[in-house]
């Protein structure tokens, strides 16, 4: 009895008892509640300084870039607000955002669904599941890179295997333009993205689902549930929080995304895909306006922590409740 | 005790682990600058590929030889990250001697950040140097009236390359003035095939047709209008015309079906041409090694044929847009500049490297006095012709978008591509660059 508690804390099920540290019985699967020594604190030291190197720092230099105008030759001239009044006034921008906002919420809207139930499917043991799964999770051995430009070769409305196909198989007349017509591109590229991504969100229910106890679903049986009802009253309830991890990830995810946009369309055809974090590489490293891209950069990541911590407190992920009540 | 001992060693080693190549690193450099008591050290950054690449260490090899005082190094660089690669070198000051440049835009940026060393006087004080190259290559090296860069090999040029075969089977003249151009693109469209193929992915194959017509329209003073920053030039109606034009082709179905997601990188745009798919595209010459290396079937059947774009006012019909050549600049951080001109003057298109290119590489050097040697190459017709287009054009104009700042040439590709897209007018377009060259970025 006791080892299941454990394992349930351990999985996160329950909260952690409220005693203190010194007799608590966990306190050997919860190394994190031991007090903090200098010896801990000197282990913690190299993650600490990767953690300045690469977040921290580059985000205060990002914040002081978006104060100058520099072009990475000359001297960078402090330009007080000027980037920051030129880029929230300016048209561009909000038309970036806008596309960003679509591609956030229709990625959001065609993964999870599809994540979820290829997940739930895949997490019952049965004949093949295993071997499918195989299938499923090819796109996330793949660089993204090497995505976009074989989906690049697929997509060429002139020699690419889709419209090979179409026309020869199913005999289609007219022409698959899903790159180059500035209507459909973003659309195209919120596809592809899922199918990027859907197989990581995938992992993500699955091994989630899992978890779920099979006592829950004992106990729903025992009450005569129907598999829709401990769909709806167990399952969905258990995965609560892999729902909320896995939305963070896709919109924050989504805000920032960049390789496969960038590799496909660089943003065009025109201006029809640039998306937020487009428009900052075009800024910085295509343009040279190196306090313009920072400023984009500043504006990303403002959006992107609050969007995290709305999302955590809104939906209660931060207490962290149990998902057993009254279990 | 003894256990936390032995754990403060580890934590002592973990840091210095760590912090060891950071230290490495700067010593390393303070090394190569103090080394200066041997010979004359220089570093030439270059992004020649196989065979160019050979050409120019065996002639630096034997500079070396012939020179014990002067040590000169090439390291090779990847064209794509190359710009990005010198220009945060030269902003930090820990560029190399020598660099290779596209001369234009960039070169004038490293003018204005002082990072580039003034080679007139140097030029004026061996005249035989100077006058090895013609008097239009000059150009794009030129900043107010002083020289930034020797010219190297890379001159080049855009025209118009077509399918013989296509021409030939809808009995089509092969176009020397718009109309022409414009009643082939007709049949053609008439008989289900691609007038013309075009990578307007990539942007700058958008921009061969406006600048093109625009020099065709309205001349060279068009551009140098722009260039000199003069108020609204982008307005000027030679340009509104060239994009009207431009849209007129776009409406009369003259490009590939989905062509602004074709990319110029994958060769695709010359593949319609070569694989029957499409009559006519307007590229740089460098496609021509393209057709004949990847598409030798097509090349060898001699069914490549290429001209001139097309005439509008018969005035500008000779004009050229391309680039004269590619340039060598000294970097002001340099430490042995006069050993930088020895290496420049003695290597850099010298007899070697020259019959090289002539004769193994099959290039044309921008130098003078090789007009007879060019009929005897292996792509003599077609060397010789461009050789001859570009000395006898009026004016050589060098790329917009290499010419442009790289804020403005992003924004004319963009609003260009926007053009072509039927989402933008030609007057939205000159209005956005009127606006960009104003605000002078």
């Amino acid at each position: 009895m006791v080892v299941a508690e454990v394992a349930t804390v351990r999985a996160g099920l329950l909260p952690p008892p409220l005693i203190s540290p010194w007799e608590d019985a966990y306190a050997s699967e919860r190394p994190m509640y031991r007090k903090m020594t200098w010896k801990l604190f000197l282990l913690l030291v190299p993650v600490l300084a990767f953690y300045a190197v690469f977040i921290i720092i580059p985000i205060i230099d990002s914040v002081r870039t978006s104060f100058v105008s520099w072009d990475g030759l000359k001297k960078a001239v402090p330009v007080g607000l000027h980037n920051w009044i030129v880029q929230l006034g300016s048209a561009e921008l909000y038309q970036s955002f806008g596309l960003t906002l679509i591609v956030m919420v229709l990625s959001w809207v065609v993964q999870t669904p599809l994540s979820l139930s290829i997940g739930l499917f895949l997490s019952r043991s049965g004949r093949g599941r295993s071997t499918l799964s195989v299938f499923y999770f090819a796109p996330l051995l793949f660089s993204a890179a090497a995505l976009g430009i074989a989906w690049g070769f697929i997509l060429n409305p002139n020699f690419g295997l889709a419209q090979a196909v179409l026309a020869n198989v199913f005999g289609f007349k007219g022409t698959l333009n899903l790159l180059g017509d500035p209507k459909v591109v973003l659309y195209t590229l919120i596809g592809i993205i899922a199918w990027e991504f859907i197989p990581f969100h995938t992992l993500l229910y699955q091994s989630a689902a899992r978890g779920i106890p099979a006592s829950l679903y004992e106990a729903a049986d025992l009450d005569g549930a129907s598999p829709a009802q401990k769909l709806r009253y167990v399952t969905i309830p258990q995965l609560k929080n892999t729902v909320i991890t896995s939305t963070v990830i896709i919109l924050t995810g989504s805000l920032t995304y960049f390789d496969i946009v960038y590799i496909l369309t660089d943003g065009g055809p025109g201006n029809a895909s640039r998306v937020l974090a487009m428009d900052m590489y075009q800024k910085a490293f295509e343009q040279y306006q190196l306090g313009m891209g920072a400023t984009i950069a500043v504006i990303l990541t403002i959006v992107g922590l609050a969007l995290s911590l709305l999302l955590v407190r809104t939906t209660g992920f931060g207490r962290m409740r149990s998902q057993m009540e009254g279990a | 005790m003894k256990k936390r001992t032995s754990f403060f060693v580890l934590f002592v080693g973990i840091a210095v682990l760590t912090a060891g190549p950071l230290f490495a690193n700067g010593q390393s450099e303070s090394k190569s600058a103090t080394a200066a008591s041997g010979p004359a050290k220089i570093t030439i950054w270059d992004i020649q590929l196989q065979d160019d690449q050979q050409m120019i260490e065996t002639a630096t090899q034997q500079f070396n030889q012939a020179h014990p005082n002067i040590q000169a190094k090439v390291e090779w660089f990847q064209n794509d990250t190359y710009k990005d690669k010198i220009r945060i070198a030269l902003g930090a000051g820990n560029g190399p001697d020598i660099l290779y440049n596209w001369g234009g835009g960039p070169l004038r940026s490293y003018v204005a950040a002082n990072t580039v060393v003034d080679l007139t006087p140097y030029l004026n004080a061996d005249p035989t140097w100077k006058n090895r190259f013609p008097s239009s290559v000059w150009g794009p090296a030129t900043v107010d009236g002083k020289i930034y860069g020797i010219p190297t090999q890379g001159s080049d040029a855009e025209l118009l390359f077509y399918n013989k075969d296509m021409l030939k089977k809808y009995n089509l003249p092969v176009p020397t003035t718009w109309n022409e151009l414009v009643q082939d693109v007709g049949t053609l469209v008439q008989n289900k095939v691609i007038p013309i193929a075009l990578a307007g992915k990539s942007g700058w194959p958008e921009m061969i047709w406006v600048q093109y017509l625009t020099d065709r329209i309205g001349g060279p003073q068009v551009f140098n209008d722009i260039a000199a920053g003069k108020k609204d030039a982008w307005s000027n109606p030679a340009v509104i015309k060239a994009l009207e034009l431009c849209q007129q082709l776009v409406k009369a179905n003259a490009f590939e079906p989905g062509y602004a997601g074709v990319e110029v990188d994958t060769n695709q745009d010359v593949a319609l041409v070569a694989s029957g798919k499409a009559a006519f595209l307007a590229q740089g010459d460098w496609v021509y090694s393209t057709f004949k290396n990847s598409f030798g079937e097509f090349f060898n059947a001699g069914k490549l044929g290429y001209t001139a774009i097309p005439a509008v006012d018969p005035q500008y019909a000779n004009e050229v847009v391309g680039a004269p050549a590619n340039y060598y600049s000294v970097a002001a951080t340099s430490k042995n500049v006069k050993a930088d001109i020895q290496y420049l003057s003695e290597v850099n298109l010298n007899d070697f490297e020259v019959s090289t290119m002539l004769n193994k590489l099959g290039r044309v050097p921008p130098v003078k006095g090789i007009e007879s040697q060019l009929k005897s190459l292996k792509d003599g017709a077609f060397e010789s012709w461009l050789y001859n287009t570009i000395a006898k054009a009026g004016d050589v104009q060098l790329y917009w978008d290499q010419y442009l700042s790289p804020t403005q040439a992003k924004i004319m590709l963009t609003n260009m591509s926007n053009v072509f897209l039927m989402q933008e007018t030609p007057q939205d377009f000159a209005k956005a660059m009127n606006a960009a060259m104003s605000s002078n970025q």
